[in-house]
């Protein structure tokens, strides 16, 4: 018996070693702010996000439904005949609204993105990161949809982030709210430079500015293009508290995202500019001599 | 021993069912009709249930499998929760036989107390790997409210999973062999 027992207690610590030598493996290929996906996330994505996908497009429905649910309790069948009379009535109104506020904001982000030089894919966000670590979004659209990671998504807000992840139907968004994400933002009005960071809450801080900079509450930031991800002169938010009493040589400036994460429902994904044929050919030695 | 093994293969499978519903639930579900400020991290729970209540030799597979899953819904990927819950689980089985799950009271603050474990361990290693530890405060405090509602439905979870691993009937002590 007390044999059996300390096989079992071998196996244990042998599954234990093996499992945690794995996941230590694991944590030190992680990266944070990108990631490629491996082909078992790939089938789970491709199986799982046309349900997240679902719940997104009837989130009209599943509100009624609660609704619906709600004022049917204690009440009588006629009751609940006028009342579902009245709900589909009432469903078919906000079902015209829904679609009017969404032609308002298709139409917002199509003049917005006429003003970028720039190829673009229109998305849906599908869903959030599962854990509260992070700041991510799903969106509908994927490699199949000409998306690669690192791509900035914007809407007619402002900035939303860039693509972490994709697979081929779907990709995943790290936020600017990701304190994984950094953007190289200039305030509009001073110029200053500076990196904004997500720090939770739905709020960014904007980091290294020096203590002698004139900013002000109220004060905008926009992309600086630098670092090759984001184009430059892309709102990031406002300037909504400073904190000069901080200690250091910086200010601690909290940033509210010019995007309300809150209510996103659609982004644009800007595509690499990439350089045309006739950019990169150069003259043959022939063509060049008959000039 | 066969029946043994088949009803441990269908637990499996069941038990990654309820996950990718809850998982669904928590990140399309709940912002689709506006829950969008924290997130419920079942998978947590699960872990939980199963470092608990379950003792199996297979226990680390198990983690690391429930975590590959999660891996699909969030960026956290799968070896941070797999070397925490397994540091868990760990501390779980010394503590199993002082551990008691006879009221739903029992069973909320023993999986917030374990909840607690996991998010100050998670939120170490994030910062370890990250090399900055400024953030360590504002990654365990942001993750407290949808503990504490996670703590608050535990007890049906566990009720569930209980029926899934057959575990109903022997509430606590050493947990459950398979």
């Amino acid at each position: 018996m007390r044999r059996i027992v300390s096989e079992s207690s071998k196996i244990k610590i042998i599954n234990n070693l093996l499992v945690l030598v794995l996941a230590l493996y694991g944590i030190s290929q992680k990266r944070f702010d990108l990631e490629e996906m491996t082909l078992f996330q790939r089938l789970v994505v491709e199986v799982v996000a046309p349900v997240q996908k679902g719940f997104a497009n009837s989130r009209q429905e599943l509100s009624d439904l609660i609704n619906n649910y709600v004022r049917i309790v204690n009440t009588s069948k006629e009751n609940v005949y006028l009342k579902e009379k009245i709900a589909r009535i009432e469903s078919d109104l906000f079902q015209m609204e829904e679609i009017r506020r969404e032609n308002f904001r298709l139409k917002q982000m199509l003049s917005y993105s006429e003003d970028i030089g720039q190829e673009k894919i229109l998305a849906q966000v599908i869903g959030w990161d599962s854990a509260n670590q992070f700041k991510v979004l799903r969106l509908n659209r994927g490699s199949n949809d000409g998306i690669r990671v690192m791509s900035p998504v914007i809407t007619h807000m402002g900035l939303v982030g860039y693509i972490y992840r994709v697979g081929p139907n779907y990709s995943d968004v790290l936020t600017i709210l990701d304190p994984n994400n950094r953007v190289d933002a200039l305030v509009e009005r001073t110029r200053t430079h500076g990196i904004v960071e997500g720090v939770f809450n739905y709020r960014c801080a904007l980091k290294y500015i020096n203590r002698t900079e004139s900013i002000e509450v109220g004060d905008r930031l926009i992309t600086a293009g630098v670092g090759g991800i984001y184009p430059k002169g892309v709102k990031v938010g406002m300037v909504t508290d400073i904190d000069r009493e901080a200690s250091g040589m910086t200010l601690g400036v909290e940033i509210t995202p010019s995007v309300d994460f809150h209510k996103l429902e659609e982004v644009l994904v800007l595509m690499p500019k990439v350089a045309t044929t006739a950019q990169v050919t150069t003259p043959e030695p022939e063509t060049v001599k008959g000039k | 021993m066969q029946p043994r093994f088949s009803r441990l293969i269908l637990s499996t499978l069941i038990t990654l069912g309820i996950l990718i519903a809850l998982e669904i639930a928590t990140s399309a579900f709940l912002p689709a009709i506006g829950w969008r400020e924290h997130r419920l991290a079942f998978n947590v729970v699960i872990i939980l249930f199963m470092a608990l209540k379950v003792t199996t030799p297979l226990l680390p597979w198990f983690v690391m499998l429930l975590q590959l899953m999660h891996a699909a819904f969030s960026v956290e990927g799968w070896a941070l929760g797999t070397l925490v819950g397994i540091l868990v689980s760990l501390i779980a089985s010394y503590l199993k036989e002082i551990l008691q799950f006879s009221s739903a009271i029992a069973t909320m603050i023993t999986v917030q107390l374990f909840q607690l474990v996991w998010y100050v361990s998670t939120a170490a290693i994030i910062c370890l790997k990250l090399g900055n530890f400024e953030k360590f405060g504002m990654m365990f405090w942001n993750a407290m409210p949808g503990t504490l509602l996670l703590s608050l439905l535990s007890p049906l979870l566990f009720k569930l999973l209980d029926k899934v691993w057959n575990t109903e009937s022997d509430v606590g002590r050493s947990g459950v062999e398979i």
